[in-house]
């Protein structure tokens, strides 16, 4: 039976509540990820709002986040558990009396315990209390040979430890992955979690995430700045700016007192180094073009 | 762009239903039984009155990339217009009553499939004619 008030649009609302605004899609997607405890895997170009949502989640949810930030290299005993080897040289001297008495699995099974355990942030999010939110961000930079790590966790809920044996969630977290596409992903991967491609907002949904982040921004002038990066984004950059750089951009024109963008040419084109990240987009952004650009979207 | 054939339409709900994820599939789409549950799950808790939740719905659920995310989008726009255009009168849903909730949610299901065999019809009238030699 449909619940309205537990439905998609409540997560939307309550979204919007703490300053998303998610589109119908998203606010599905999350709702259903709730719905059917299954991760949530969010693929979109940088700066689109994926990592953001996971905050927003623990916000409303309440609960812990806790964020695994995937790099080239990452492994297991920096992702899900490690032992702790000094503590466990260092009880192994000091007890060696006692130990002489004990047989080698009594000592091995005390050595291999949780105490010894070190726990990290995938082994954290399946033994807490309380479900909490747990953002595997930019798992495209992790090796593919990791993606195998996160199989157990993302069907089960579950993580293997040879020496102890399974470790099954107290409470079932709610996962998040996000992914900037720079590399694919494999099908085991994507078939444990629920999908949503994140776009770039359109014009009205960016002026509102503009006007929701910053209400004191002149209704003409948050139009002119979503219509000119919106514009920026049709161009052949090498880095099309986020939401993040229009709200840093939007931020900066604020800070230099600008109330139009036809107001002041050099400190627009000043200011471009909020939206514009690479030296080739900067020589590609002349005067001239800045001023076409900015001459369609204030008229 | 393969295409499923169907001999003829499927008469039981989950008949339906398998056929319809068995067509995705046969285009790529790397969905299976636990999908199919997951569509029903949901279909059963969402308004049906319009196809926007629905589609919503499938689109999380059986799209794994964002190329099928998308085709799948304007696949289930242009059965939502079919549904519109063709005069498809839903039901008014009450609580009470799952199976007509679950009757609507594959009817549209069943448009999707008589939608496909008519491309599928229309492609195959538009490929020229081969000789036997």
């Amino acid at each position: 039976m449909h619940n309205a008030e537990h439905g998609w649009q409540h997560w939307q609302s309550q979204l919007a509540a703490r300053g998303y605004i998610a589109s119908d899609s998203l606010a599905m997607s999350v709702y259903l990820a709730q719905l059917l405890e299954r991760p949530l895997l969010l693929e979109g170009a940088a700066g689109v709002g994926k990592t953001e949502i996971a905050k927003r989640l623990a916000d409303i949810q309440q609960c812990q986040l806790i964020r695994l930030q995937c790099y080239q290299g990452l492994d297991a005993s920096a992702a899900i558990y490690e032992w702790n080897y000094q503590r466990q040289l260092l009880s192994l001297r000091a007890s060696s009396a006692e130990d002489e008495q004990r047989t080698s699995q009594e000592i091995e099974a005390r050595l291999f315990s949780e105490e010894y355990l070190l726990q990290r942030p995938l082994l954290q999010s399946i033994t807490q209390n309380q479900s909490p939110v747990l953002l595997i961000d930019e798992v495209d930079r992790a090796d593919e040979e990791f993606e195998a790590y996160l199989l157990e966790l993302l069907s089960d809920f579950q993580v293997t430890i040879p020496e102890l044996g399974t470790i099954h969630a107290t409470s079932k977290p709610h996962v998040i992955l996000t992914s900037n596409g720079s590399r694919d992903l494999s099908d085991a991967l994507r078939r444990r979690c629920l999908y949503n491609f994140v776009e770039y907002p359109d014009l009205a949904t960016e002026v509102a995430i503009l006007k929701a982040k910053m209400p004191d921004v002149d209704a003409a002038l948050a139009r002119q700045i979503v219509g000119f990066v919106q514009a920026l984004r049709k161009e052949d950059l090498e880095k099309n700016p986020g939401v993040a750089e229009m709200l840093d951009w939007a931020a900066a024109l604020g800070g230099l007192g600008i109330s139009s963008l036809s107001d002041d040419p050099l400190a627009l084109q000043a200011s471009l180094v909020c939206l514009l990240k690479t030296e080739s987009d900067i020589a590609q952004m002349p005067v001239e073009v800045a001023q076409r650009i900015a001459g369609k979207v204030v008229t | 762009m393969r295409a499923t054939r169907f001999v003829q339409p499927a008469s039981g709900v989950s008949e339906r239903m398998s056929g319809f994820i068995a067509h995705l599939r046969a285009n790529g789409y790397n969905v299976g039984v636990r999908e199919t549950q997951s569509v029903l799950t949901v279909l059963n808790k969402l308004a049906l009155e319009n196809s926007h939740e629905p589609r919503l719905a499938c689109q999380a659920i059986l799209a794994k990339r964002s190329d099928q995310y998308l085709s799948l989008t304007s696949c289930l726009m242009r059965i939502g217009s079919i549904a519109v255009a063709r005069k498809v009168q839903l039901p008014k849903l009450t609580a009470s009553t799952p199976e007509k909730i679950r009757a609507v949610s594959f009817g549209l299901v069943s448009i999707t499939l008589r939608w496909t065999q008519a491309r599928v019809g229309q492609i195959n009238r538009m490929r020229p004619t081969r000789t036997m030699k």
